[in-house]
């Protein structure tokens, strides 16, 4: 199809047409740069209309928006187009002329001077930025307010505030109050809980690490990897830090690592280090952990004394110590009783092992506590009241010498014995003195009856029941008992402790049913913790880590740090109540 | 090769943020899988300094986009690369963030900082997921038309409304000029996010209701003989008059109730148009204040941690 396009422009007063022929298949009005007849109107569409020629020779509009397109005053989606018919796109109108000659459609374009463009006079807001909602003023309140109570007030507080710890843990437990409690990393250690609010306690000083002097303050006893001050002088244990294995800020469970690594970086192969260590190699429990070296006790009879050695307990070896006792577990934990004064009795382990208060171990075993009652002391079948004082052998001799003595005296007890001596008078008369011949037979018999019954009570039915027994060259005590040791604790390098064992029998581990010599060893080796200790990571087994047996720090030996008592006293000016002893003051 | 002639942020530089942002992650991630500290994994450690250091960069960098957007004059690199390095970055800033905490949370300002940071980036990538899916359907809704050619269209179509009311009885006439008074665009934050409040929608249903009956009523009798009669002829106002006075009326209230069809349509249409654009924008607000909290919390974080080392 032809079309005119008439466009009706107005410059400077006067009016301008300008002709432009189209020959298109159709006419498209819109905003947009590429329509036939384009309106420069915003609320005009890209594409706002199109006209089409119909087979009858008229032509149609289509309005291309929702909207449609206001035809003759009125808005209409598509019609067919009259001449004169007038179509308003915003401020622009379009006229429906009598074609021209040439053209199918001639279209007069004008832009209507007296169409402003309308806004709704009233219309609420259609942005957001137009509401109350702000960006701007929002951020900076929020930096400043995060910035003044996370930092700045607690750095006030902390540095111009009072510097008394008291006034600061107090300030700190108010609510709200910005203090440094908000820099907490998190909660610390139950044993340091009460630091909490008193960060200056242990960061002493700003921007610098944890140091130990700030530990050592307090803990003024700790002692050293090594027992002794020339190895602890070594770089390898003067630079280690406290914090290097005690870790704050990680909850209440405490501040030491239980890390396997930090051992076993040095133990799996400490030779490498220290090539004289005579050290076993340690890399974890399960499988590279030395056998046990229980201290064991040795006799040495030249001296007459006990030496105390390790000795490596070898998976399956017995291990025989001397303790100068004879006494066969086997027959004492017999099952169907033992024979005691009241009959049989059936004895437990802890018949004679007696956990001791704190449930670490056990006291001592004790002959008159838990022997006696049935190794009893007497010698005398006519007074069996009379026993003879236990360790104490020159006594025993002395005590048997002085009852024969005694009882020669009263000479109805003389011949209640029986004895084949020499026929004493039957009665002495008081007053007159003894006759030389009673005196020689009472010096004779009670000599004679005390030897026998210290032979019988050494050589015979008494001591050497449970000790050995030796004989001496001196007259007066021709036996003398062997010393005896009591083991208590043989592992010196851990700390085991029976507690956790407690429900355990003890016969688990310890081969006390069978063993029939005193001298048996019947601490059980390695293998014997390893069927239920297991490493770290395990799943089958009780974790077990070095800590549960082994401390760092040895038990005796060079302190940390020789001057940590003259910290102490700075400590105790800042916390007096924890680190004053009680009583003081 | 073709070169697009528009490419998104996302998929900038064939994805190289993302690219970059992925082995980030990676790297993060298998690290902090073989780190074994002492202690259990936390900011500390060399992993945790230097994840510590590498999320307190890339919150720079993040927020630098905040005023390179705003310079432009220029700088390093394209806004659009900028913008698609934020987003991808911003991402892998979670795992980054996350790794470096060791998950050790408590009520103190290091969980300040990494919670504002969750924040603000939740609040970002419902940006992403804005500028990429909204501004399609804004185009589709708008059809070619500005904010403000709509706007002036509606009032056109008031102006028509109360052009054609004059011709009808005051009643019609006061109703309409009412129900202009009614029409709601826009609003608040809550009527811009979900539409204006439901009353105005009641009013102009009310209002077609009254047209409508009116109609029928003029109508009742004429309709038999006007069956033939299309619909169109109604629309395009070409209601011949046959039958005196009832027919003018009701051609009248037809072209009224064709007006206020189309206005509905568009009042719908605009309140669509700011809703979607509200919703494009919204997160900004939380976006951005919520940056410069992190910033402070950052800071704090930062220099507390090495005050009380």
């Amino acid at each position: 199809m032809k079309t005119l396009i008439r466009r009706m422009q107005s410059q400077k007063g006067t009016i301008a047409f300008s002709n432009i022929p189209l020959e298109t298949a159709t006419v498209r009005i819109g905003r947009g740069t590429e329509q036939d007849v384009e309106i420069a109107d915003p609320r005009i569409a890209l594409a706002h209309a199109e006209i089409t020629p119909m087979p009858d020779g008229t032509f149609r509009l289509d309005a291309k928006t929702p909207s449609g397109v206001w035809v003759n005053g009125t808005p209409c989606s598509a019609r067919a187009l009259q001449v004169n018919d007038i179509l308003d796109f915003g401020r622009f109108r379009i006229t429906v002329m009598k074609p021209e000659a040439g053209s199918d459609l001639t279209l007069l374009v004008e832009e209507r001077a007296d169409a402003v463009e309308e806004k709704p006079a009233e219309i609420a807001a259609t942005r957001l930025e137009e509401t109350w909602l702000s960006r701007r003023r929002p951020a900076w309140v929020a930096f400043i307010v995060v910035l003044l109570a996370m930092l700045l007030l607690p750095l006030v507080l902390r540095y111009a505030g009072s510097k008394d710890p008291a006034t600061q843990m107090k300030m700190a437990a108010l609510p709200l109050v910005p203090t440094q409690t908000a820099w907490n990393s998190g909660p610390l250690s139950s044993a340091h809980a009460y630091f909490e609010t008193d960060c200056a306690a242990c960061h002493v000083q700003p921007f610098k690490q944890v140091r130990n002097n700030a530990c050592l303050a307090c803990h003024d006893a700790v002692r050293h990897h090594v027992p002794d001050a020339a190895m602890a002088a070594l770089p390898d244990f003067s630079a280690a830090a406290c914090t290097d294995c005690h870790r704050e800020h990680n909850g209440p469970d405490g501040t030491i690592v239980r890390l396997a690594s930090l051992c076993t970086d040095c133990h799996e192969n400490l030779q490498a280090r220290f090539p004289d260590s005579t050290m076993g190699k340690v890399g974890d429990f399960a499988t590279h952990h030395p056998p046990f070296s229980p201290v064991l006790t040795q006799f040495d009879k030249a001296t007459r004394s006990f030496k105390a050695e390790p000795v490596v307990q070898e998976h399956g070896v017995a291990l025989r110590e001397d303790n100068g006792l004879v006494f066969p577990h086997n027959l004492h934990l017999d099952t169907k009783g033992i024979d005691a004064p009241d009959g049989k009795r059936k004895l437990e382990c802890s018949s004679c092992h007696e956990p001791d208060r704190g449930a670490v171990g056990f006291r001592a075993v004790s002959m008159e506590r838990h022997c006696a009652d049935c190794h009893r002391l007497e010698f005398d079948p006519d007074d069996p009241t009379r026993v003879v004082p236990h360790g104490k052998p020159a006594e025993v001799a002395a005590v048997l010498r002085d009852h024969f003595a005694a009882k020669a005296l009263d000479r109805q007890q003389v011949k209640t014995l029986g004895s084949a001596l020499p026929a004493a008078p039957e009665r002495r008369r008081p007053g007159p003195p003894r006759t030389p011949a009673e005196r020689e037979f009472i010096a004779q018999w009670s000599a004679t009856q005390g030897d026998a019954v210290v032979r019988e009570v050494f050589e015979g039915r008494l001591c050497r029941y449970c000790h050995v027994v030796e004989p001496t060259n001196d007259p007066k005590l021709p036996w003398d008992i062997a010393p005896v040791a009591l083991q208590e604790h043989a592992l010196s390098a851990a700390a085991f402790t029976h507690a956790p064992h407690a429900d355990t029998a003890c016969v688990d581990c310890h081969a006390a049913r069978t063993s029939k010599l005193s001298s048996d060893v019947l601490l059980p080796d390695i293998g014997n913790c390893r069927a239920c200790h297991g490493d770290v990571g395990g799943k089958k087994q009780v974790t077990s880590t070095c800590l549960d047996c082994h401390s760092y720090h040895v038990d005796q030996g060079v302190l940390w740090d020789p001057g940590a008592t003259r910290r102490k006293t700075l400590g105790a000016q800042r916390h007096p109540k924890l680190i004053t002893p009680r009583g003081a003051s | 090769m073709e070169t697009p002639a528009h490419v998104g942020f996302l998929r900038h530089h064939r994805y190289r943020y993302l690219k970059i942002g992925l082995i980030l992650c990676a790297l993060s991630l298998l690290l902090y899988a073989i780190h074994d500290p002492i202690d259990g994994p936390n900011g500390g450690t060399w992993l945790g300094y230097g994840l510590g250091s590498i999320g307190a960069g890339l919150i720079l960098v993040l927020s630098w986009l905040g005023i390179r957007k705003r310079r432009y004059r220029g700088g390093l690199g394209q806004v659009k690369g900028w913008l698609s390095a934020h987003v991808y970055l911003g991402l892998a800033l979670v795992i980054v963030g996350t790794l470096h905490t060791g998950f050790q949370f408590g009520w103190n300002v290091h969980t300040l900082a990494y919670v504002l940071m969750l924040v603000v980036i939740t609040s970002g990538v419902y940006g992403i997921w804005a500028y990429a899916a909204l501004p399609e359907r804004i185009t589709a809704l708008r059809r070619g038309q500005t904010r403000d050619a709509m706007l002036a269209e509606m009032a056109e179509l008031n102006r028509q409304s109360i052009a054609v009311a004059q011709a009808l009885s005051s009643d019609i006439h006061r109703a309409i000029a009412r129900s202009i008074g009614r029409v709601r665009i826009g609003g608040g934050v809550i009527a811009q996010l979900f539409g204006p409040a439901e009353p105005a929608r009641q009013d102009f249903d009310d209002l077609n209701r009254t047209l409508n009956v009116r109609a029928d009523t003029l109508l009742a009798g004429q309709r038999a003989e006007s069956e033939a009669e299309s619909t169109v002829m109604f629309i395009a106002g070409q209601i011949v008059k046959r039958s005196g006075r009832d027919e003018d009326e009701a051609a009248h209230i037809r072209q009224l109730l064709d007006i206020l069809g189309r206005r509905k349509e568009l009042v719908s249409r605009i309140n669509q148009d700011i809703q979607l654009h509200a919703r494009m924008q919204i997160w900004l607000y939380l976006h951005v204040p919520l940056t410069l909290a992190l910033l402070a919390a950052l800071l704090t974080h930062v220099i507390s941690v090495f005050l009380y080392w």
